[in-house]
């Protein structure tokens, strides 16, 4: 399970990145917005997704603010900034060009296309 | 770009605001979790479960926690703000432990600071001249070895014929001189030097321009240099005051330059002004007339040896070519630097070693106090270390709880050394001029801290690291008790014997330096002090040119003083006993006799009628001066009583003739008391008084002695200067102090030494009782329960006094024991300061030894008091 932390952290950030571009969320939100697109294959626990959000912000792609929720309860959202849309969009493009390839890498393989 | 600053803001904020940002965190988290019970009620689930299943989908909130500090950056850094903060709490919560601490390492680091920075501004720094390595100091040596200065002719003589040096500039000792505005006359301490001695020196002016070698030529117009302080203190610092002209010693001058602030020059000690030294032919032919001090500024590649070997081939030459009764056993180059701290270096270097045992002993009283305070917290660390955390933990613990301590204590150090500084400045600064420039810079703090830091770090955590240590091999059960295991015991006795024998040798040293002074302050000086005044007058060459005139001004003048009511009498002298100064010549041959063999280099004093009664010398043999030797009477001297027992022995040299070659005869008409004249401490010099009016020399500066009658003999100085302003209007008075003044003056030196080391004694006292108390209350705080089963068995207050006294006086007397052997050892480097007392003087040691064990019984005492109010009934009840 070990060495598949680094993908699935990147990843984790990916998605959560992905989700914020739309617009600020609270964690919670976040947390079921993630497993929504990623269509519950990524079993995640919950509380990972603050570690990597406090990660998100420290590299300067995410910011948060506490403000009131629609039934007026405090919560802390997080939002994507610029530098954190710029990023976004790098590594989308990124992914694609990898997974093109792994794509490719998988049509080759004998059998399978069964 | 904004990103990365975000990114540090967020480090930035995990620092300042962690437990903020925790509090944050847990409101998030209380939040969410709301919500997914809230959307699992939704689904149909009861409350309770609803809340599990919120709970698992989550996951451990302990780690989560963790990974989230761990994602807010500087984990390390919040670690040890952490483990720092716990240490503050710890150290507020054993007051009584952190504040002597504190004290220890405020007294001990602080004062090491103080002394790091006189060091390094007096002797490390270099001097303010450009390439200074190379400026040299050119005397001649005595017969008794001592440096002396040299005669004008032979300046010019090196100058012209050595090879070894760039320049060689002549200069005298700074003299008083009248300078007149329009505000009237002033006293200023000027300093004449040759034309080239800034240039010599490498250094500028910072208005205007330094002399030109061409100054110092007769007849050239007069000019002078300002010092940056006598130009802001007298002309305002303005800088329109180059070139303009003002009167010096009755010669119209003008202002050419102000040198810089930083510019100093205490080798013959600060001037306010500069002027060129002009030297007449009248000068140059005055062989026997030693006021030179000349600098050189060695030739590029000439090392000092080689400049002194070439300096001494010329000298021969010199002799042989011009023979004279100059006296010297040879030149002495030495360097400046080390001219100017080479006298202060013994003094400094010894204070900076007492200073270096005063921290030991802090360091042994901050290792004491940490020991026990870390054996009293055996069991927290063994629970620690027994639940899991890893030794490098409680290592980092253990740092930063000494890292604290360390600056909090760096703290006041470096407020206590600042306050040290200004205090040495205060008392210190006659003595040591240089120390004007000592400051407290950022290197010096550097220090400080460091210092503070590896005091704390070396002598707490070594204790402390060894405590953690031995919790680490598994002796958890028996340490319930606390610290009260013998080693432990053991441990804390040796370091406090370790104290004792340093607060010793610290104590014994002062008490020497102490009983020096005191001895100093006993001898007998030859001449009584009280009521008694000197008056220094310096008169202008220019309008007093020759002995005569000097003799007719003073004359005059001691008449108009002897009128002043309060006055009894007064008399004059070219130079004061104890002041060091004044002429030294060859004593020559009596008539139809060989010189003194080996050659007497004896001192030589113009001085006026009635001088001998009042400095209080008596005379022996013979007659004293009268107003009738004057200048158409027969010349005659009068010899002190060293110099007719070293030239004539046991033979009577009254009505014996001096004569020299230019057919010149003096009779020897008496014989006076000795005085001491180069200090307290110093063999009387031979010495020959002549009388004022038949002066050899035109010495212009003088000293008026005054008797007075009246209580406060100050309160007549303004009676005294216009007594001398009704004889010339135009003269001011250098100065005027008390005989007492100036023989207390004479001992500056041993008086300094005396009180810093009596003050590092009784702090390193100080610190050592509070080492002692600490230990024996730690020591007793730990044993009650032992104390009341003892009471309880039957044993009496005397038994347990007993207990206590041993446990706390033992190292105590053993410390002192082996202080006393170090002590016998370290007593021998102070040989060379001391005066009338034995490096081992049992005096002093025994006294040293009881001081000792008496402030120890007082620290004890407490602690034991307390061991007697055991009371057993409790103990046993609570067993």
């Amino acid at each position: 399970m070990k060495p598949r932390t680094d993908l699935l952290q990147g990843t984790l950030e990916m998605l959560v990145l992905t989700t914020l571009a739309d617009e600020p969320m609270h964690g919670w939100g976040i947390c079921e917005r993630v497993q929504e697109l990623s269509e519950d294959v990524l079993k995640l626990n919950h509380g990972s997704l603050y570690p990597a959000l406090q990660r998100l912000k420290r590299r300067g792609w995410v910011r948060s603010e506490w403000r009131q929720t629609e039934n007026n309860r405090r919560a802390r959202y997080y939002a994507l900034t610029a530098a954190g849309r710029t990023h976004l969009g790098d590594e989308v493009a990124q992914w694609r060009r990898s997974s093109q390839a792994v794509e490719r890498i998988l049509d080759l393989l004998p059998g399978a296309g069964e | 770009m904004i990103a990365r600053l975000r990114g540090w803001f967020e480090v930035l904020r995990a620092i300042v605001r962690g437990r903020a940002q925790d509090r944050e965190l847990a409101e998030e988290i209380d939040f969410h979790l709301e919500r997914q019970t809230a959307k699992h009620r939704v689904a149909g689930m009861s409350e309770d479960e609803a809340a599990r299943a919120a709970k698992l989908d989550f996951g451990r909130v302990g780690r989560v926690r963790e990974e989230h500090r761990d994602a807010r950056g500087a984990r390390w850094l919040m670690d040890f703000l952490g483990d720092l903060r716990i240490g503050v709490r710890l150290l507020i919560r054993q007051p009584g432990i952190t504040v002597t601490a504190l004290l220890a390492l405020a007294l001990g680091v602080g004062g090491n600071t103080a002394m790091f920075s006189v060091l390094d501004g007096v002797i490390m720094k270099p001097l303010p001249y450009g390439q200074p390595d190379g400026v040299v100091v050119l005397w001649q040596t005595n017969n008794r070895g001592v440096k002396q200065a040299t005669a004008a002719f032979d300046v010019v003589y090196w100058r012209e014929h050595s090879q070894a040096f760039e320049q060689i500039a002549a200069l005298r000792r700074p003299m008083g001189a009248s300078l007149v505005t329009s505000e009237g006359p002033e006293h200023v301490v000027a300093s004449h030097v040759s034309g080239n001695f800034f240039e010599l020196l490498r250094v500028d002016a910072a208005h205007g321009r330094i002399f030109t070698a061409a100054e110092d030529a007769e007849g050239a117009q007069p000019v002078v240099v300002l010092s940056h302080r006598y130009w802001t203190s007298r002309f305002g610092a303005d800088p329109e005051v180059v070139g303009t002209e003002v009167s010096i010693n009755g010669a119209p001058t003008v202002i050419v330059g102000v040198m810089p602030g930083q510019f100093r020059f205490e080798f013959l000690g600060e001037a306010d002004i500069w002027i060129p030294l002009v030297l007449t032919q009248a000068q140059l032919d005055q062989r026997n007339f030693w006021s030179e001090r000349p600098i050189g500024r060695l030739a590029a590649g000439v090392s000092v040896q080689q400049a002194n070997d070439d300096l001494t081939r010329v000298t021969e030459q010199l002799l042989a070519e011009h023979p004279t009764n100059f006296f010297s056993e040879g030149p002495n180059v030495v360097p400046l630097h080390e001219e100017i701290v080479g006298d202060v270096k013994p003094t400094l270097t010894l204070l900076a070693a007492a200073m270096g045992l005063v921290l030991l002993v802090a360091c042994v009283n901050v290792a004491n106090l940490l020991l026990a305070r870390n054996a009293s917290r055996n069991r927290e660390l063994t629970l620690r270390v027994a639940i899991g955390a890893s030794r490098g933990r409680i290592a980092r613990q253990l740092f930063a709880e000494a890292a604290a301590l360390g600056s909090a204590g760096a703290l006041l150090a470096v407020g206590f050394g600042f306050l040290l500084v200004r205090g040495l400045r205060l008392v210190a600064v006659d003595r040591l001029p240089m120390l004007a420039a000592v400051t407290m810079d950022l290197r010096v703090i550097a220090y400080t801290g460091a210092l503070a830091l590896a005091t704390v770090l070396l002598f707490g955590l070594a204790p402390a690291w060894y405590c953690a240590r031995r919790q680490a091999t598994g002796r958890v059960a028996a340490t319930t008790g606390g610290a009260g295991s013998r080693g432990e015991r053991r441990a804390l006795s040796s370091l406090v014997g370790v104290e004792t024998a340093l607060v010793l040798v610290l104590l014994v040293s002062a008490g020497l330096v102490l009983r020096t002074y005191a001895n100093l302050s006993n001898v007998d000086a030859g001449f009584p002090t009280a009521s008694r005044l000197a008056v220094e007058i310096v008169l202008p060459s220019s309008s007093y040119p020759t002995a005569g005139d000097i003799a007719t001004f003073f004359a005059q003048t001691i008449e108009e003083i002897e009128r002043v009511p309060g006055v009894s009498s007064a008399a004059a002298t070219s130079s004061l006993p104890l002041s060091g100064r004044g002429i030294t010549i060859r004593a020559p041959a009596a008539e139809g006799e060989d010189p003194p063999d080996p050659p007497i280099a004896m001192g030589w004093d113009a001085v006026s009628p009635g001088y001998f009664d009042a400095i209080g010398m008596r005379i022996l043999a013979g007659r004293g001066i009268t107003d009738a030797d004057d200048a158409s009477t027969e010349p005659i001297w009068i010899i002190n009583e060293t110099l007719a027992r070293q030239q004539f022995g046991e033979r009577d040299p009254i009505g014996l003739f001096y004569a020299n070659t230019q057919g010149n005869r003096w009779r020897i008409a008496g014989i006076v008391s000795d005085v001491a004249h180069h200090g307290l401490d110093v063999a009387p010099r031979p010495a020959m008084y002549q009388p004022q009016a038949q002066a050899g020399f035109p010495w212009p500066t003088v000293e008026v002695v005054v008797v007075a009658s009246t209580p406060d003999p100050l309160a007549l100085t303004p009676a005294l200067r216009s007594a001398v302003r009704r004889v010339d209007p135009l003269q001011p008075i250098a100065r005027v102090r008390t005989l007492d003044t100036v023989r207390s003056g004479s001992l500056a030196e041993e008086r300094l030494r005396a009180l810093l080391f009596t003050a590092f004694g009784c702090t390193a006292l100080l610190l050592g009782a509070i080492g002692i108390h600490g230990v024996v209350a730690y020591g007793v705080s730990q044993r009650t329960r032992e104390i009341g089963v003892r009471r309880a068995l039957g044993a009496r207050a005397v038994d347990i006094r007993r207990l206590v006294l041993r446990a706390g006086l033992g190292p105590v007397v053993a410390g002192c024991a082996v202080g006393a052997a170090v002590a016998l050892f370290s007593g021998q480097l102070l040989s060379g300061l001391l005066y009338g007392v034995a490096p081992n003087d049992p005096v002093v040691l025994a006294g040293v030894a009881v001081i000792i064990v008496g402030v120890a019984g007082v620290a004890v005492t407490g602690p034991m008091l307390r061991a007697l109010r055991v009371d057993p009934a409790r103990t046993l009840k609570r067993e």
